[in-house]
């Protein structure tokens, strides 16, 4: 039990501090892929300590929602630290159909970031909601697919269950369904936080923003806390990519040596996903925005298909 | 070797893939290419993995012809096309889901031969089958010239494959002489397309029907 509880804090303490490192980490790969110096991976721990240190401006037009939905991000946030298997195959809330609850937290988020974008009613705020609304919508059914075609080739909906269930089976990773939903998964996973091909996260140039515009109104701690949690949503989606699609190396044993293995081998994954992120983001031009929706139908095919094998090749 | 043959033939189905969801020619051509790469890398490894060293000459072939040669034909229809307008209103997402359609047909239809065959590369023949049939939806669908070379080469390109992973490639001979058809294929038919777009300025198919005096 007390492994387990000692798990659970790691993996927090993990995903809370990792986040922004991971973020500037992929920051640094960018600027030297494309031949600029660029800030160092601690930039963003820099930048949310003088955003913690400022004066939050907050509009008088807005109600309660706008000042919740930080503190909801974060939360949701950090309950989704302890579903997914981040250093350890079964975390604190690693239950049988933690799946679906993780999506849930995910889309809660997104609900009450929408919501602030359109409680200050500015135009853009709305604008960006709308757009992040659209997408969303779009993503979320090909993210439960994915994870359900996972599940139903390892034969539990547990998260755990599936990391180990691929760990004993390293061939499973590499059948075709398996490699479907990769795709499948990796393509949301860029529109879910918001990545190149389909949002632009590193501009402030209102045509083509999503997240961006969303939280243009907060500033001040506010912002640091919608950062932080946007940082963390892209640290739990690419462990979870690295857990689920390169199974390797995660722990389900709770002692202190077992998560120390497991906490670097999440490392050299992390550091693969990121450089890779770094690359597609300095090779690729952001969508127009009307072709966002045909590269989701894609994903969703791809993991449509990955399901249907499921049952043809039984 | 399983996963190896998966890996391989998995990326080529979404090199096929993209083919059909993007809309630059440039980006088209250069995703032919990545995919010829990877067949070529797939000979290589089942010539190395099943010990028939003839199919390395075939792999060679095989990259000198589609990676280097035909690209480099292709490249000199694609410069002197004018570029297309960006038409509003045609969605590649309808195309898309045909193409998961065709996957899911090609699964169905290998099914019999993956249950047949013993062979470790088995998983991966209906990937091929299905970049073939991707290749042939991509002629039929597209609306000019360009579009139609490029899918009767992907359509050639899956062929190649499922000749690799069914049979551990055809005979040497055969395959030079599939090499060579090809490459005469895309010559003649360069030579059309250029001819067409000096007649009328465009190689958009809806256009040829046009009469120019």
């Amino acid at each position: 039990m007390t492994g387990a509880l000692g798990a659970g804090i790691l993996q927090l303490a993990v995903v809370a501090a990792g986040a922004p490192l991971l973020r500037g980490l992929t920051r640094t790969l960018k600027a030297r892929l494309v031949g600029r110096r660029g800030p160092g991976p601690l930039q963003p721990y820099r930048d949310l300590g003088k955003l913690l240190g400022k004066e939050a401006v907050v509009s008088s037009t807005t109600s309660w929602i706008f000042r919740v939905t930080p503190y909801v991000l974060a939360a949701t946030m950090l309950v989704a630290a302890l579903v997914v298997p981040v250093v350890v195959a079964r975390p604190p809330l690693g239950f049988a159909g933690n799946a679906i609850l993780l999506m849930a937290l995910f889309v809660l988020g997104t609900f009450f970031l929408a919501l602030a974008g359109l409680d200050a009613g500015s135009a853009f705020g709305g604008m960006g909601s709308s757009r992040e609304v659209a997408v969303a919508a779009l993503a979320e059914p090909t993210v439960i697919l994915a994870i359900f075609a996972l599940a139903m080739r390892a034969g539990t909906i547990d998260l755990g269950g599936v990391v180990e269930r691929l760990g004993d089976e390293p061939a499973l990773a590499l059948s075709p369904g398996h490699l479907m939903a990769f795709a499948a998964f990796f393509i949301v996973m860029l529109a879910e936080t918001g990545r190149l091909p389909v949002d632009n996260p590193a501009t402030h140039l209102e045509l083509t923003m999503i997240h961006e515009a969303m939280v243009l109104e907060y500033s001040g701690r506010y912002l640091a806390l919608v950062e932080w949690a946007s940082a963390m949503k892209l640290f739990l989606f690419l462990s979870l990519l690295a857990n689920l699609f390169l199974p390797w190396g995660v722990p389900s044993a709770t002692t202190p040596a077992a998560l120390g293995l497991g906490a670097v081998v999440l490392a050299g994954k992390l550091l693969v996903l990121a450089a890779a992120l770094a690359l597609i983001e300095t090779t690729v031009a952001k969508l127009r925005l009307f072709r966002v929706p045909e590269l989701l139908a894609g994903s969703f095919v791809l993991a449509l298909l990955s399901v249907t094998t499921v049952f043809l090749l039984r | 070797m399983m996963a190896v043959c998966n890996l391989l033939a998995f990326l080529g189905l979404l090199a096929a893939l993209l083919v059909v969801w993007r809309q630059s020619r440039p980006g088209r051509l250069q995703l032919f290419v990545a995919q010829s790469a990877l067949l070529a890398a797939l000979a290589a490894a089942i010539a190395l993995y099943s010990g028939h060293r003839e199919l390395l000459v075939v792999a060679a072939a095989f990259a000198v012809v589609k990676v280097i040669v035909v690209p480099r034909v292709l490249r000199r229809v694609v410069v002197g096309a004018p570029v297309r307008p960006v038409a509003p209103g045609r969605s590649a997402g309808l195309k898309l889901l045909g193409a998961g359609v065709l996957v899911l047909v090609s699964y169905v239809v290998m099914l019999p031969v993956t249950a047949a065959t013993s062979l470790p590369t088995a998983g991966a023949i209906p990937l091929a089958f299905a970049a073939s049939l991707l290749g042939l939806f991509v002629c039929v669908s597209g609306r000019d010239a360009f579009t139609h070379i490029l899918g009767f080469l992907v359509f050639e390109n899956g062929i190649f494959g499922l000749a690799l992973l069914g049979a551990y490639g055809l005979p040497i001979l055969v395959e030079a002489g599939v090499f060579l058809d090809v490459l005469v294929i895309v010559l003649i038919m360069e030579g059309v397309v250029v001819q067409i777009r000096r007649e009328h300025a465009s190689i958009d198919v809806d256009r040829l029907r046009e009469l120019r005096g």
